[in-house]
This record gives C-alpha cells, structure tokens and sequence, in this order.
C-alpha cells in the first residue's frame, strides 16, 4: 500500500507525480477532453481515474479496473488548469494494477517489445509479412494473444536503415546523435532515412548511437519491472554523446516525451545521468525549426498537395507548440488543413488490443470523417503508432513531417 | 418504591449519541420510547468530534477508572457495529518537548485500565509512519480506533424504530409538563406546530444543551463547555491515530479518518453551547502545534475546520482547581422535587453506551420497573456486521459494480442509489441530511458539483423541493468551514466552489443564512 507519507520531504520523481492530486480543484475540464470517456460509458474519465480515486488508493489497496481504459494520451494532462499529472497518476495505477508486469496479459507483453518482435520477425522478412498479412493468421494471433485482428500491424523490413545508414556516405560537419527507436529501426525506416538526408542537407553529420527502445508500451501498460534494466541500458548508451554536448534528435513525439519526462515520472530516475539525456532530447521539428528555417525555406520546392496534418497526443506533453506546421507552411503552395480530432485512437499499443479495438476505432471516428471530407492527398503525422493506424483506417498515406520536407526538397511534390 | 404494573413511555431529548443510546437501551428493556431532535440525528456535537473510539489511555494516568471504562466500551462499539468503526489501532509517541517522566506513568496507567499496551521501538514507528516527526524519543502502541458517528447513531436509531419506538427529527423540545412534582410530558414544536407528549419519564440527552433543556424546569445542571476545533488536512498523513505521551491537553492528536487526517483540538471554555465558529487565530495555533508532530503539515491542503462543544459535568463539591472530570454523570432531579426527570451529561461519544446503560438502571430504580440491560450483548445490525469500515469501500464497490455514470459525490464515491434508497425508503429530503449519512461533500471541493445533483435527485422525489434555499443552507454551512482554511491551492478551490453556486447555479445566500451561526 502506498502511503500519504510519501509526499513527505520528496521533490521529483512519481512522488511529484501523486503529490500534484492536490492540485485539483475538481474542475472537471479534463473529463470534457478525454477522448475515451466521450466513447464509452465503461469509463469514468480522467478526473475520476486520476486525483479522486488516488485519494482512496492511499488509504487502502482496492482491486481496479478503470485506470487499463485510458489510452494514456494524456489530452487531460494537457488540458489541466492545475497541472495535475493526471495521466501520469493513472499510469502508475496501472502499474500497480498489473504489478509491475506481473500480472500482464501475454498479448500486451508482446505489444510491449516492439524491439524484439521486430528483431525476430526482421530476419524473415518477406515470411512474416506475408503471414501477418493473412486473415487466419490474425484470427489466430487475436484468440492467442489478444491482439485484435484488424489492428494496425506495421510491416517489418529487417535492418534497412542500418543496412542504409551503414552504406551512406556523410560529409563532415557538426555532430547530432539520432535516437531512432525501435520504430525506425524494425519498421518505418524511411523516416530515418528522410532526416539523416535533410540533417546532411543542413551541413549536419548524424550519427545514431544506439537502436534500442525507449520501452513506453512498456511504462504506460504497466511493466515497470522489467522497464527498469532496459531504461537504465538505453541512458548508459545514449549519455556519451550527451556529454559531447550533442543534442538528441527523435523523429518520434512519443520517445522523445518519454525520454524527456517519464523516466522520473514513472521510474523515479532522478539521477543526474538519466536527467542530463533527458534535457538532451530535442524533436526533430522543434531542431529544424530553431535557427533552420531560413534557410529550409531557400531549398524547399513547391508542393500543390492537399496536406492534412494531425498532432499526435504527445506533442501537446511537449508544450513546444507545433514546429511540424510551422515547418510545413515554409513550402509553397501547399494546401495544409489541422486535424480537428484530439486523437486517432489507437494510443501507442492500445488499440491493438482486443477489448479496446472497439473504443479506439469510435475514438478516431472524427477524424476518418475529416479525411472523408478534405480528401487529403498524404496526411502528416509526427508518431508511428498514429501513422500506422490512420493509414490502416483512411488508406491515405500518412508520412513524418521530415518525409514531406525531405520530398519538398527533393522537388518531389 | 411505586411500581408500575404497564411498559413505562419515556420521552428522550436529544438525537446524538448519547441520546439515541438511552432510546435503544430504553427500547430493549421493554419501555416504549419517543425520541426528540432539535436538527438531524448526530448534528450536534457527535458530529463534531475527533472521529475516534477511544482505547481510553489518554485518560489513563488522569482518571484511571474513565479509562477503563473507555477501553471496555470502545471493545463493545467494535463489536456491535463493526462497519461502523475502524481498527487503526493508536500511537502515543514521546517528543522532546513532552515530560519525559509521563512515559513511564502512562504505561503503568494503560495496565491499571487493563488498555493492552506496548511499547514500541521508535526508529520502526518512525519508519511506519514517515509523516510525523524525526524526533521520536518513546513510542508506545494501544488499541485506539475510529468510528463513523453518523452511522452509528443512524444505526441505534433505526435498532429503536425495529422495536417500536418513535424518532422525531426536527422536533424541538420548548417546555415540560410537569404535575404534582411528576415530569408527566414535553411540549415539541416542529414545522409541523406544536403538540404536547406525554410520558412517565423525561430524559435529558441534550449534550451541550443539556443545562438549557433543565432550566425549562428551573433546574441546574453544572455544565463546564469546553469548545474544541479540528482540522481537516488533504490525506490521513498517518495510518494509526496518533497522540502526544503527555498529560491530555489541546492539539495533540492526529486521526485518519475517511481519505482524511484530523488535527486537534483546541479548548476554550464558551458560555452558549452554539458556539461552533472557528477563529483565524485558533487553525494558526492548531498548525503551529502540528507541526511538532507533522514537521510537513503546512504543505498540506487543509480542507476546512470545524469546532464542537464538548458537555463537561462538574460534579457537586468539585475543587475548583482541578480539571473538570471526563467521566459521565446521571442527575435524577427527583432528588431535589421533579420525579421523572433525568440528565445524563459528561462522558464521551466512546462511552455512550455505559451512559445509557446507567442512566436506564437508574430509571428502572426509581420506577421500581424491573428489566435489565441488554444493549452490551444484543446485536445492533440485523445479519451479520461483516468487516470494520474500511475508508476506500465506496471506491471498492463502484469498481466493482463499474457504475460510474451514477456517481453523485465523486470526491467520497457516493452513487445515485445510496442517495435515492435515503430519499425513498427513510424520507430524507435535505441536502445536509443526505451529507450527514453518506459523506457528500466532505472532499476536496466540499460539496462544489454533488450539491446540485443531490438538489436533482431529491426534486424528483419530492417536487415541492425549495432547492435554492435548500442548496444555499448547504453552501453557507460548507462555506463556514472553508472560509478560514482558504490559502494556497484551497483557496482556489473555494474561490471556483462560490462561483459555482452563485454564478452557475445562481444559488442566493440570503443574509439570515450567512449570519445563522449553526444551520442544521
Ligand atoms: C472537539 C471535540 C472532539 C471530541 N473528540 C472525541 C473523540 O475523539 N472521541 C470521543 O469518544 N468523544 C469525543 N468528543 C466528545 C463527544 O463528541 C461528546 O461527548 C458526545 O458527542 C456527546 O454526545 P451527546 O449525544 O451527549 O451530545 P450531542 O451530540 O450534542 O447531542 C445533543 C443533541 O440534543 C439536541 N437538542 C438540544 N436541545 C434540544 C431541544 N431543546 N430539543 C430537542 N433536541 C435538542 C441537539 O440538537 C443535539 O443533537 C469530542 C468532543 C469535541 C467537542
Ligand atoms: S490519458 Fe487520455 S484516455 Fe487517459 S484519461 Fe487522460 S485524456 Fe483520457
Ligand atoms: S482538469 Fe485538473 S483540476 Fe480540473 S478536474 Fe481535471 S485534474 Fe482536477
């Protein structure tokens, strides 16, 4: 049983984390944004969910099942006039809930190690796409694991951007580190590729330190306990280019949030190693915007396209704005419309599962409707997980704002 | 010696503890009994005490026999009405600034009253409990424990219905009948007009108002009221009740009750019992001494605060000097002319029990009615009491049931059919009386969004609902609590909270309500 005395004479940490519950004044504006309560009935929204019911989980343990309805999108965060961590309490319940990991289902230990799934089906590639892509298979797969049969699988390309990256020619120039993530690395490897080539580009020398992954399924089902030796591995990589006063880029708003915040949040990683990466990351937007856009501009090609941009989830955890759009509207003649949708649905692995399939898809009704209406040509989206899905859902391609620059430049509109 | 051949009628004034005790100790021995209650059950002082069942070792080195009276009472509480009560068990930990000798008399003190205690060493109960202070010097444990007083008294009073007695709520006793010497009746007013009832004896339970309620027969009763303020802080802080080692005092004490800690509590004597308004000046003392124990309390939220006042009975011939006794009293007025008549003062709500229990034998003696008492063993809840009160049931059984959507208090987790089961079936129809049963409103917005939606749900039971008065009683009587615990973020929780009521609601504070000391 956690204690109230764990506020006492702690400053950081998920100490932070529940301590901000006070701050609640009961509003109830993040009950108004929570994308998954305007859906289901069967959950009791973030207000709920978060600060009251932490009240009573520090005055006795109670068996739980709302908090494994949140999406994590963190929408109430956002939305908090008090900032209350909310989504950040209601992970760390879930953690409870499933005991660190202990008590986790198969299917979402799986959905949890993008790394190693991608690692084992890379090395036959063309079998497992091809498996993944048969409707028995998933049948299979869902009654096995849970995973729904419709959810939006990537497929894997085996190690192609370090195949690429290895064979690729840089200039000398001023050092970044690239933290590519397990996305990249197993399954969108394009978008890899796009911004080592526009870093280049910028006079920039990328190198990428390490592939491993930044563990959030992990952190935000619940499986702390194994998060942990994974986390610490991956700061130990990254933090010798931190020391070189090196920035971090990452193409992706949900590693980059987690490395920038929810190792502490989640992990008590307080130390200052793990802060001096975490203050390290920056987003591949906000890089290119801060002192590029000049001369981006000069290079960008016009592009005729009907471009629909949707803001991931985590980019408002970022409070960094939306570099994406600001970077999009340096190219010509584009026709760029926002998404109106607060979120796609799918919350990183989320959607995948079975018994949640059904609130995500009615979570990214909005905006499949949207793109019914505007009839984008390509939709632009700054996560993985949201551009999987909103391709599986509206079969409009949806790529990284860095693929859409790359192409601008490429004069590939 | 009369003796009386019929069941005798008793008339019991009063609806707090002590009160709705007599009524059921009454009731079981066979007399047929009319309670009368100026507010709601339990509004008076047995709401607004420190929450505990009393192991009795605070008393234990200044009046042994009180404590152990205590610490048997607080055992049978536990076992009549076990969902009633919570078993935290209790600390009394020595600081640096207690009398270190007060120790080791304490100890002796807790064998004497048979109260099991030991003694722990500190560095663990330092560990146990990281919200008090580094200082621990001596630390000891007893068997303390908390109560919810309002169901408590809702459980007695409704034991007294089953066995045919009356509760009259809202009713207020305003003169006697008296006849040859013999307290024959009570003159009762309520909204209803006045009526008289009669009865062969009229027992005084008024707490606090006890001296006022005999005065209506010119007699006295040696009232000492000694005024106590509490403070609601944002979490329990401890999980044991936890006492200062020292000779009882004001502000020494911690309870978690609810999702809540009580800090108190002050004493000052006050001439009118009504005196339940909070000073700025007392929360500064009550924090200034908390922090001696709490060394982090000020970057809590506090609630709100509220004070009660405690009925004290000096006995006749009491040396002035020395502090007024806690133990209870019973004053048959026959003796000086007025048969029938009975006040029962002093005590704790720990022991109001054995004050019934005391109070019924000596009526039966003097009736010359022959009929023992039998609350001790018959059990107060029909089938079976279950576990204690665990404070995150509520939580427990919406989780369980998923029924979210009806949730009317989402602070305290209190659902539609809990408020319209109370409306229906037992004929509530006051935001505060629904307050009173199901902790609405006693969270961190105290009553911000629940309110209006207990308005709805009582509205569409009863259309004749003044909701915006009845809403506005509620706001000034949250307000009251609130008022002087609103810094930091609870002042902007209070600040929302008014808006909500007189902006978004348009809920009017008529002028009568804002000054009325003591709405019930
Ligand atoms: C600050 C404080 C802290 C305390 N802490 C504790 C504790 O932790 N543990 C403990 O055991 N005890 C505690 N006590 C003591 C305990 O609260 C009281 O001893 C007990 O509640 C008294 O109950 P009662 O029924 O006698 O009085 P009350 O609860 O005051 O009941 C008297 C009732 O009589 C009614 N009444 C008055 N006049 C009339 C009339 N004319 N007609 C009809 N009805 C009338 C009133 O409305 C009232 O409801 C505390 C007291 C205070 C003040
Ligand atoms: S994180 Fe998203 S899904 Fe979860 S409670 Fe907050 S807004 Fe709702
Ligand atoms: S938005 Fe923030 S302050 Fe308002 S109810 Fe939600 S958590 Fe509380």
């Amino acid at each position: 049983m956690l204690h109230s005395g764990v506020f006492i004479g702690i400053d950081h940490g998920s100490a932070n984390v529940l301590g901000s519950m006070d701050q609640c004044t009961k509003c109830g504006i993040c009950n108004a944004h929570c994308p998954v309560a305007a859906v289901t009935r069967e959950f009791p929204g973030p207000k709920y969910c978060g600060p009251q019911a932490q009240r009573f989980r520090l005055a006795g343990s109670v068996p739980e099942w709302s908090p494994m309805l949140c999406s994590g999108c963190g929408v109430c965060t956002s939305v908090c006039p008090n900032n209350v961590a909310i989504s950040d309490i209601i992970t760390l319940a879930k953690a409870d809930i499933v005991g660190g990991g202990d008590r986790i289902s198969l299917g979402q230990r799986l959905l949890n190690r993008p790394d190693l799934i991608g690692r084992l089906g890379g090395k036959f590639p063309t079998l497992t796409n091809t498996l993944l892509g048969s409707s028995i298979v998933r049948r299979i797969v869902e009654s096995l694991f849970g995973i729904h049969r419709s959810a939006p699988l990537p497929e894997v390309h085996g190690r192609k951007f370090r195949k690429w990256l290895a064979s690729h020619d840089q200039e000398n120039g001023p050092i970044v580190s690239y933290f590519s993530g397990c996305a990249i690395e197993n399954y969108d490897p394009d978008v890899g590729i796009a911004l080592v080539r526009l870093l280049n580009h910028l006079g920039y020398k990328v190198q990428v330190p390490t592939d491993r992954c930044c563990s959030l399924p992990m952190l935000s089902s619940g499986e702390t306990g194994p998060a942990r030796a994974r986390v610490q591995a991956l700061v130990d990589a990254l933090h010798p280019s931190v020391l070189t006063g090196q920035k971090i880029i990452s193409t992706s708003t949900s590693c980059s949030l987690t490395l920038r915040a929810k190792y502490a949040a989640y992990l008590d990683m307080t130390d200052d190693k793990s802060g001096e990466v975490a203050s390290a990351v920056v987003d591949a937007c906000e890089f290119l915007l801060d002192g590029h856009a000049g001369r981006l501009r000069k290079c960008l090609n016009a592009m005729p396209l009907r471009v629909l941009y949707h803001g991931p989830c985590q980019l408002r955890g970022h409070k960094m704005g939306t570099p994406a759009v600001e970077l999009m509207q340096l190219i010509p003649e584009i026709n760029l419309q926002l998404s109106q949708a607060d979120c796609c649905g799918i919350g990183g692995t989320y959607g995948y599962e079975k018994n949640k399939h059904d609130i995500a898809l009615a979570v990214g009704a909005s905006l499949v409707e949207q793109v019914r209406q505007f009839e984008p040509d390509i939709i632009v989206c700054d996560s993985e997980t949201c551009r999987w899905n909103i391709e599986a859902r509206t079969s409009v391609e949806c790529v990284h704002p860095v693929q859409l620059l790359m192409r601008a430049i490429d004069g590939r509109g | 010696m009369p003796q009386v051949d019929h069941n005798p009628r008793a008339i019991v004034i009063g609806g707090g503890a002590t009160g709705c005790a007599v009524a059921r100790d009454l009731a079981l021995r066979g007399f047929g009994v009319t309670l009368v209650e100026f507010g709601d059950l339990g509004s008076g002082t047995s709401s607004r005490f420190h929450g505990m069942l009393q192991s009795g070792a605070r008393y234990a080195v200044s009046d042994t026999d009180y404590a152990a009276e205590c610490m048997r009472e607080r055992l049978i509480v536990a076992d009549l009405a076990a969902g009633v009560v919570e078993q935290t068990g209790g600390l009394f930990v020595s600081l640096p600034d207690d009398p270190p000798e007060f120790s080791d008399r304490f100890y002796d003190g807790c064998l004497s009253a048979n109260i099991p205690v030991e003694e722990l060493d500190p560095d663990l109960v330092m560990a146990r409990e990281p919200a008090i202070s580094r200082h621990v010097l001596r630390a000891f444990s007893v068997p303390d424990a908390t109560v919810q007083s309002w169901r408590l008294v809702n459980l007695l009073a409704d034991d007294v219905r089953r066995r045919g007695g009356e509760i009259l709520t809202r009713h207020q006793v305003i003169g006697m009948k008296v006849r040859n010497g013999r307290m024959c009746g009570v003159r009762v007013t309520s909204a209803a007009g006045e009526v008289t009832l009669e009865a062969d004896v009229v027992l005084n339970a008024a707490g606090p108002w006890s001296a006022r309620v005999a005065a209506m027969v010119g007699r006295t009763v040696d009232l000492e009221l000694s005024k106590g303020s509490i403070i609601a802080l944002s979490h329990r802080m401890v999980s044991h009740a936890v006492n200062r080692c020292r000779p009882p005092t004001s502000h020494d004490i911690i309870v978690p009750t609810g999702t809540v800690g009580l800090f108190g509590a002050t004493s000052e004597v006050v001439g009118d019992p009504d005196t339940t308004n909070v000073r700025g000046q007392e929360i500064q003392e009550l924090l200034n001494n908390a922090e001696v124990l709490l060394p982090e309390v000020r970057n809590y939220r506090v609630y709100r605060a509220w004070a009660g006042v405690r009925p004290l009975f000096k006995p006749k011939g009491w040396p002035s000097e020395k502090p007024v006794p806690r133990r209870h009293s019973v004053i048959n007025h026959g003796d000086d002319g007025l048969v029938g008549f009975f006040t029962v003062c002093g005590g704790s709500l720990t022991t109001h029990r054995s004050m019934a229990e005391d109070l019924g034998n000596q009526v039966c003696l003097s009736l010359g009615f022959d009929a023992k008492c039998i609350s001790a063993i018959t059990p107060l809840t029909r089938g079976k009491n279950g576990h204690g009160w665990r404070p995150a049931d509520n939580y427990r059984g919406i989780e369980e049931d998923r029924c979210y959507q009806s949730l009317v208090c989402e602070c305290e987790a209190v659902t539609q059919s809990e408020v319209i089961d109370l409306i229906e079936n037992h004929g509530i129809k006051h935001i505060h009386d629904l307050r009173r049963r199901l902790r609405i409103g006693f969270g961190p917005c105290q009553g911000t969004f629940c309110g209006s939606r207990v308005a709805a749900l009582i509205a569409r039971y009863h259309p004749d609902f003044a909701s915006n008065d009845d809403l506005g009683r509620f706001w000034v009587e949250r307000l009251k609590g609130i008022v002087h615990t609103a810094w930091g973020q609870q002042a902007r929780q209070a600040l929302l909270s008014d808006t909500v009521y007189r902006e978004t609601l348009g809920v009017r504070l008529k002028p009568e309500l804002a000054t009325s000391a003591d709405y019930r």
